[in-house]
């Protein structure tokens, strides 16, 4: 408890936010283990970023600034502005649905903040969308990939709650499409409310025209989506493959990027890469501190053994632990600790575990997108260069329809559970 | 340039050169490393794609991967506070005055620079063990530590980096968030611009960048 | 907090009896609960706690709770862990000679005979030299199941395995045994191996029957295949300067525990893995192919080559291993 408020006390200072981390780690970890030889935390520093997975981060952030540095974006979101820039909410409509997209196949929801959030960005803006909504809508939206195939957190929790992954990975699909449609609505109301413009419907000689300047641009899909789906490559390896077409495409074909400016846009990449990962480090320091002195079952184990089996109270206090441990620590790490601590409530109450798989899952995603400490805010603010508080500023609205869908998916479990149910007949 | 601003005293001068000196060439290195690291990063994932789907797998790229985003890490952790990169939560920091911001920005950058400092000797006691038990990268078989070892060193760049920051708080008006960059949240726009001179190629130009908004304010 | 003054050097512990005060030794899993690693962990406890009449209390940590294998087994070396399981996959970067185990065809296909070798003083005097050189103390030699192949195809010669893209954990003596086979062995991290089975980025996977299941890893294969080839193996272990440090009555507890637990373990296990095999069984669409002793002859045949490249990491400890465990295994046999 002292250790959080100092934590919120050091982050409000205005402290680089790798103190904080840091520095609650310490606190729990000298005042409580004397003993321990410190140096575990630079061992879990050096851990948590030691994951094939994260690779994908700067080589998505590497082609995304490639691209926008050449014509590439440009041509790509041409054609999206043709077909839906007349309709009220179009674009950003759009950017949820392509975020969504993306981040399913890409597997890292920071990087589907980068890939898609840069190049969409400026065309929101432009458009006259508020900077606060465009980027809470990317950062928001790029979470819902976390519930669609395939899943890094669904597979992490049917590992920890011996679940089948199969069935969560079907499970995910239908609460994903609820939340996209959620925030759709939300996009068109807030579209009118604003009496934002839309463009005049454009022809289709206009569309014909911008799909074939953007013919070549329809690679990336294909690689990204098409190779990982074929089996060419892995989702880390389509990042990588991205960047070399991005190279082909604005070097060799556009000539829009020259091999001097490569140098400046790598080293930017490394900057914002080092910058968001120095985080995931430092978080993961303060994550074993937590887990190793056991503070989730101390907390939890007496409130679980009154809870009793009304499911609905269970499934409740399953979300908001797991909501309020992804506010502050990276959600696979919370999926391994908290799932085995609620697996006999669950099982004792009779609820279907896949139904839990959806909810713990969306509970990840919402936390890495809501303050204090979350991946999807710090990539962000890396990325556009907003101050924090900016970035979160336009969150809210958000937040609220994340809650009223996990509302919903207890309430209505059929929407998880219809589909997997189809697959066991 | 930016060291005219503090350019008045005659110990000062003296110290002047040899610091420019060392601060261009940690500035190129870093540069260079964090250039090499993310671009071999793709290659090494682009040879995998290619020889996996060829019938044979590089056993090694996705550890080197992996060990070039703890080196890109470690590395960007001493150029980003440099660059004054780093995020933070600017709330209290933005209903001060200028002097309070001043004072504020002084006193963490101060715990800041130990706290890294700290950590920098616990990273030293992790490498010194991990060079003792002689853990290997499984598929490469060198040493674990070859690479790790950029952990403390970059933590004690980023340490010194604070301590800079807070020297040239006291020595030159207004606050600043690094030696090179006053407290200003910088737009995209500019950031690009202070990448884009910068190539490791030439390191002269960048201190040239960094002349708007450091040296002619206060030379 | 309590935890926090108990757990410490065996010399506090000791002084700290007398007030009936209770030490955490802490106990960390490179499985989730569940495994067997876990089966073995809690049943540990269980003796530990009641022979030391609640004087020491078990803390076990499942996987995920304080990181990865490797780093577990740093964790056990720094003394902020007293107990904890590595096997040989990535053990061996630090003590080669493990990666015997990881060996195809070294061990016996009849538990019984590998269960007199992996438990007999011999082997733990070959190999207790090379933990203490880490400062981690050997306590036993834990089976947990044959490792089995899983496919879309029937492997059924080392023919089969060409180009075959087989996932194995990053580890030298690992990819060398399947590239011997002409498959083309693919490192990659546990969590990805289900996504990359379903897109095809894979052709298959090893692992013992217990993970298949937990993993779901069979519902994206049509074949599992028993070569018995190798055993998964996981080693049970102390921090050395821990264990030397306990009081004399401690050390003998741990060791009497450890003893009387070889026959449960390679029960349980047992047990453990035929019923998540009947549980693959009965989901259906998955067919268990045995590999008839001619069939493996082929694999054994073609496995050879890898041991000169063990040996070469293991040196003279390494070759005294394999040259006892293999004799012991011949001997067995013709008994
Ligand atoms: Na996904
Ligand atoms: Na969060």
């Amino acid at each position: 408890m002292v250790a959080g408020a100092v934590m919120i006390v050091l982050l409000l200072m205005g402290y680089p936010m790798m103190v904080p981390l840091l520095a609650g780690a310490m606190l729990i970890l000298f005042t409580q283990f004397a003993f321990l030889d410190g140096s575990v935390l630079v061992q879990q520093m050096i851990g948590g970023i030691s994951q094939s997975v994260l690779v994908a981060v700067p080589m998505f952030i590497l082609a995304a600034d490639i691209m926008i540095k050449g014509h590439t974006a440009d041509r790509m979101l041409d054609v999206v502005a043709k077909f839906v820039g007349h309709l009220k909410g179009g674009l950003p409509m759009t950017t949820a649905l392509s975020c969504t997209l993306f981040g399913a196949v890409s597997g890292s929801t920071q990087a589907t903040v980068v890939a898609m959030g840069k190049p969409l960005r400026p065309r929101l803006l432009a458009a006259g969308y508020s900077d606060k909504f465009t980027i809470a809508l990317i950062i928001n939206a790029s979470d819902i990939a976390l519930l669609i195939p395939p899943s890094i957190g669904m597979i992490i929790y049917g590992v920890a709650s011996g679940t089948s992954v199969g069935q969560l990975f079907i499970a995910g699909i239908g609460p994903g499409i609820l939340i996209l449609l959620l925030f759709s609505i939300y996009c068109y109301i807030y579209s009118i409310r604003l009496k934002i413009p839309v463009e005049p419907k454009a022809t289709w000689a206009e569309r014909f025209e911008a799909m074939k300047r953007a013919l070549l641009t329809l690679g990336f899909p294909v690689i990204i989506i098409g190779g990982i789906y074929s089996g060419l490559f892995s989702p880390v390896e389509a990042a990588s493959m991205s960047v070399a077409y991005a190279l082909v495409l604005e070097m060799a074909i556009y000539r829009q990027v020259r091999f001097s400016d490569i140098p400046q846009i790598a080293l930017s990449t490394g900057l914002i890469t080092a910058v968001v990962f120095i985080l995931v480090a430092a978080g993961t320091a303060f994550s074993w501190v937590i887990s190793f002195a056991k503070i989730p079952d101390l907390l939890l184990s007496d409130v679980i053994a009154n809870a009793g089996d009304n499911p609905y109270f269970i499934l409740g206090l399953i979300s908001v632990s797991f909501f309020i441990g992804c506010m502050f620590v990276d959600p696979i790490v919370v999926i391994l600790i908290l799932t085995p601590i609620f697996n006999p409530a669950v099982e004792a109450a009779g609820i279907s575990p896949v139904l839990v798989g959806v909810l713990v899952t969306l509970q990840a995603a919402i936390g890495s997108a809501t303050p204090p400490f979350g991946c999807d805010i710090f990539t962000a603010v890396a990325i556009f260069r907003k101050p924090y508080l900016d970035i979160i500023r336009g969150t809210p609205p958000f937040f609220l329809l994340l809650l009223l869908s996990t509302i919903i998916l207890i309430v209505f479990p059929q929407i998880s559970l219809f589909l997997p149910s189809l697959m066991a007949q | 340039m930016t060291a005219s601003s503090y350019r008045s005293g005659g110990w000062r001068s003296a110290l002047q050169k040899p610091f420019e000196f060392f601060d261009r060439v940690l500035d190129v290195v870093e540069r260079t490393i964090l250039v090499s690291a993310i671009m071999a990063m793709a290659i090494v994932s682009m040879i995998n794609v290619i020889s996996r789907n060829m019938g044979a797998s590089v056993s090694w790229a996705d550890e080197v991967a992996q060990l070039l985003v703890v080196v890109v890490t470690f590395v960007g952790l001493g150029h980003g506070v440099r660059m004054a990169r780093h995020i933070r939560v600017s709330a209290i920091h933005d209903v001060l005055p200028p002097k309070g911001q001043k004072i504020l920005i002084m006193f963490i950058s101060l715990t800041t620079g130990a706290l890294l400092f700290f950590l920098g000797v616990l990273a030293t006691d992790y490498v010194t063990n991990l060079m003792r038990s002689g853990r290997v990268v499984p598929s490469l078989g060198i040493p674990v530590y070859y690479i790790y070892i950029i952990a403390p060193i970059g933590l004690f760049i980023g340490s010194v980096q604070y301590f800079l920051a807070f020297v040239r708080n006291v020595v030159s008006p207004e606050a600043w968030l690094s030696w090179h960059h006053k407290d200003e949240y910088a737009e995209e726009d500019e950031d690009d611009q202070v990448g884009g001179s910068m190539t490791p190629e030439e390191p002269g130009s960048a201190d040239g960048a960094e002349t708007p908004r450091g040296g002619s304010q206060h030379g | 907090s309590e935890q926090s003054q108990t757990s410490t050097s065996g010399a506090d512990a000791d002084a700290e009896t007398e007030e009936q005060e209770t030490t955490t030794w802490r106990f960390a899993l490179e499985e989730v609960e569940g495994s067997v690693q876990d089966a073995y962990a809690q049943e540990f406890k269980k003796r530990i706690e009641e022979q030391s009449e609640g004087a020491i209390s078990v803390e076990i940590y499942p996987y995920g709770a304080l990181g990865t294998s490797s780093q577990l087994t740093e964790l056990v070396q720094n003394g902020a862990l007293e107990l904890a399981f590595a096997s040989p996959g990535h053990l061996a970067s630090v003590i080669p000679e493990v990666g015997i185990f990881t060996l195809h065809f070294v061990l016996s296909d009849d538990n019984d005979i590998n269960k007199k070798i992996l438990s007999s003083d011999q082997v733990h005097e070959i190999l207790q030299p090379a933990y203490h050189e880490q400062n981690m103390h050997l306590l036993s030699i834990v089976p947990e199941g044959w490792m089995v192949w899983s496919a879309n195809k029937p492997l059924r010669t080392p023919a089969d395995f060409d180009n075959f893209k087989m996932r194995t954990m990053t580890s030298p003596i690992l990819t060398a045994a399947y590239e011997a086979y002409g498959a083309n062995p693919t490192p990659k991290p546990y969590s990805e191996v289900y996504s990359a089975l379903q897109l095809g980025e894979i052709d298959g996977q090893v692992n013992p029957i217990f993970a298949i299941e937990e993993m779901s890893f069979y519902e994206e294969q049509d074949y599992l295949i028993q070569a018995k080839h190798e055993q998964f193996i996981s080693t049970f272990l102390a921090g050395q300067s821990w264990f030397q440090g306990l009081p004399q009555e401690q050390q003998e507890m741990i060791t009497q525990v450890r003893n009387e637990m070889v026959d449960w373990i390679y029960q349980e296990q047992a047990e453990y893995n035929d019923e998540r095999l009947q549980i693959i069984k009965d989901a259906g669409g998955t067919e268990v192919i045995t590999l008839t002793n001619e069939e493996r002859q082929a694999f054994r045949e073609a496995s050879q080559p890898v041991r000169e490249m063990y040996l070469e990491n293991a040196g003279e400890r390494g070759q005294k291993l394999l040259d006892y465990v293999t004799t012991q295994v011949e001997e067995l046999t013709n008994e």
